[in-house]
């Protein structure tokens, strides 16, 4: 049996059953919400199961903390299964650390975004990390969001202190939510109010590289990765330095950029090593910069479930239709 | 067009080596390309919010014989990822006006700390200051330029919080008492009081002798766009108006193509902005400022 586990109404779970329809594979869906206290683990045994994020709208970060804490739980209760599982719940929640993501790829010499420091206590503490390793232009992420979610380009001038930061994070009645806009801060009031209320999330801290330049916008690549190879690659632009999908800024053709055959080379081979150090992990969507002027490829990101481009879906659904073939397989035992 | 190349380090040049403004014209000397090119571009030298780009400008008039070839120079040619544009810091050109006489187009990006000190320059045709708030010290410099040749002036006049210390009449100073005799291309652009540049710019002596206006990247709103309209048939000898980004409605919008069809100029009115408001106020932010 091949099963999948997601939210009724996601653009995920509708395209990925249209795929296995289409090739006449028989899913089986059971949603997050149905899987509470009580449920019967033991309907996953043996099978074949995909498992992807529950859908969120919650904005709140206090709220989506709990709410992240409790998909934790079910992702560890999920790894206790004997089924088989096209990402692990293990590796998922390894991919979803970005502390221990970016550990073990800056441990392994995966050219990444290099991670500063983890867990600043507070604005300040940020500050004296900055100044003490000369990085003046960082990225803050909090440590277990995907995507935008509570992500902060941040920058203080040495020489006067001014400051400014690009995020989609605004504080309101004490409380930080996550909007889908992004705003350029510059009172240092606001900006150290933002980085506290990150700060108490838990954060890594990320030296801020230029990424590559196109047509006047800046813009990165989600990778997406699976069964050993690069599947498909979105290039996302923006006016700012935060691209992310959930943000909806532009997406381009890869094609468009004229990257030459090394480059290409340069990110699959970067996909590759940065994927084969999770292990239970065959599927990743892969955030990639390129540096700007040499377009060194550099790891941002992995993310385990970061498999929805809409560009694919409206088209030929290839990430999905692969990934349904690969589920049959498995359950079929000519894979495991 | 000018053979023209690009220098510029990237990160691992500066974080991980040992590159920096001092290094960046003994690296451009030391390019076998570079005795063949006619204009140069540098942009990151490092960590220019720190480091200025005076040695650059200095070791240029020191080795002004090996640049004797430059036509066009370009310094600071950087966006957001590798430096805040008000947070670029400039140098001091004052010796470059003697040292290249040669050059016919200069760019700056950035003002801070920037000097052009006295200007005095028989060649140059185009001189474009891209930043986000231009100090009036700067626009006294430009006022009092020689510049018998020039005939393109594009400046980014800003806003206060990133260096304009100035107001509509420093504006009016500089295009009443200036003299640039050869001007054709007449550019103010990115400024909080697009609306009251418009109006001094119809108002001033160039007006009759410029084929184009830039008034872009500002503040523009009907209230300019309108007195635009309203004049822009009286000057035959302006065949381009570029107003793209601006907050003009469509009505304003429509009469200016109109215009331009009648009137058979070329008007940019692309890339039409909404004012942003909160807490009760609207807010029309210039283009380089948000």
């Amino acid at each position: 049996m091949i099963i999948l586990i997601g939210s009724k109404y996601s653009k995920r779970t509708e395209f990925f059953l249209k795929a296995a329809g289409q090739n006449r594979i028989p899913v089986h869906f059971i949603g997050w919400n149905s899987i509470q206290e009580g449920f019967n683990y033991g309907i996953l045994q043996r099978a074949a199961v995909k498992i992807d994020p529950p859908s969120c709208k919650i904005t709140e970060f206090g709220m989506m903390q709990e709410s992240l804490e409790w998909y934790q739980a079910l992702l560890r209760e999920l790894g206790k299964c004997s089924c088989k599982y096209l990402n692990t719940p293990g590796a998922i929640l390894d991919v979803l650390d970005k502390e221990i993501s970016k550990q073990i790829l800056q441990k392994n010499n995966i050219c990444v975004t290099r991670m500063l420091a983890s867990r600043p206590e507070s604005a300040a503490h940020l500050l004296d990390i900055m100044k003490e390793s000369r990085a003046y232009s960082v990225f803050i992420k909090p440590v277990n969001y995907s995507g935008a979610a509570g992500v902060a380009a941040f920058r203080i001038n040495p020489s006067n202190g001014r400051m400014k930061m690009y995020t989609s994070c605004r504080l309101r009645d004490g409380r930080l939510y996550n909007t889908k806009k992004l705003y350029v801060l510059e009172e240092w009031k606001e900006i150290l109010d933002i980085i506290n209320k990150l700060a108490d999330l838990g954060v890594i801290v990320e030296k801020w590289h230029p990424k590559d330049v196109f047509n006047g916008k800046s813009y990165d690549l989600r990778a997406v990765y699976q069964f050993g190879r690069i599947e498909y690659i979105v290039v996302r632009q923006s006016d700012g330095p935060v691209t992310n999908l959930h943000l909806n800024n532009q997406a381009a053709d890869i094609k468009e950029l004229g990257l030459s055959g090394g480059i290409m080379s340069g990110i699959e081979e970067i996909c590759n090593k940065a994927v084969s150090l999770f292990d239970g992990l065959r599927v990743a969507g892969i955030d990639v910069m390129l540096d700007k002027g040499s377009r060194k490829p550099r790891i941002i990101e992995i993310n385990g479930q970061g498999d929805l481009i809409y560009q694919d879906i409206f088209s030929e659904n290839i990430i999905y239709r692969k990934q349904a073939e690969f589920l049959k397989s498995m359950d079929t035992g000519s894979l495991k | 067009m000018y053979k023209s190349k690009v220098y510029s380090y990237d990160y691992d040049d500066y974080e991980e080596g040992d590159k920096s403004g001092k290094t960046m014209i003994a690296d451009i000397m030391a390019d076998e390309e570079f005795p063949s090119l006619e204009e140069i571009i540098i942009g990151s030298w490092g960590d220019a919010w720190e480091d200025s780009c005076q040695s650059m400008i200095d070791d240029i008039v020191t080795n002004k014989d090996k640049f004797s070839h430059i036509k066009s120079l370009f310094i600071g040619d950087m966006d957001f990822e590798d430096c805040e544009v008000s947070w670029i810091i400039q140098g001091d050109y004052s010796k470059l006006w003697e040292a290249m006489p040669q050059l016919e187009k200069l760019v700056i990006k950035g003002s801070s700390e920037l000097k052009l000190g006295n200007i005095k320059h028989d060649n140059l045709k185009s001189l474009e200051i891209i930043c986000g708030g231009l100090p009036s010290s700067v626009i006294e410099s430009i006022k009092k330029a020689s510049l018998p040749s020039l005939e393109s002036l594009l400046l980014y006049i800003g806003v206060d919080s990133y260096g304009f210390d100035g107001d509509k009449d420093t504006i009016k100073s500089l295009l009443n008492d200036s003299d640039f005799p050869a001007l054709k291309y007449l550019g103010l652009e990115d400024s909080e009081i697009q609306d009251d540049i418009a109006e001094i710019v119809f108002d001033c002596k160039y007006i009759s002798q410029i084929n184009t206006l830039d008034l872009a990247n500002g503040s523009l709103t009907d209230k300019g766009g309108q007195l635009i309209a309203d004049k822009i048939k009286d000057y035959p000898n302006i065949k381009k108006i570029d107003l793209h980004y601006h907050y003009m409605t469509d009505d304003i919008m429509d009469k200016l193509d109109d215009i331009a069809d009648e009137l058979d100029i070329d008007i940019d009115l692309d890339d039409d902005q909404e004012a942003d408001e909160y807490d009760g106020e609207v807010y029309y932010y210039p283009m380089l400022t948000e």
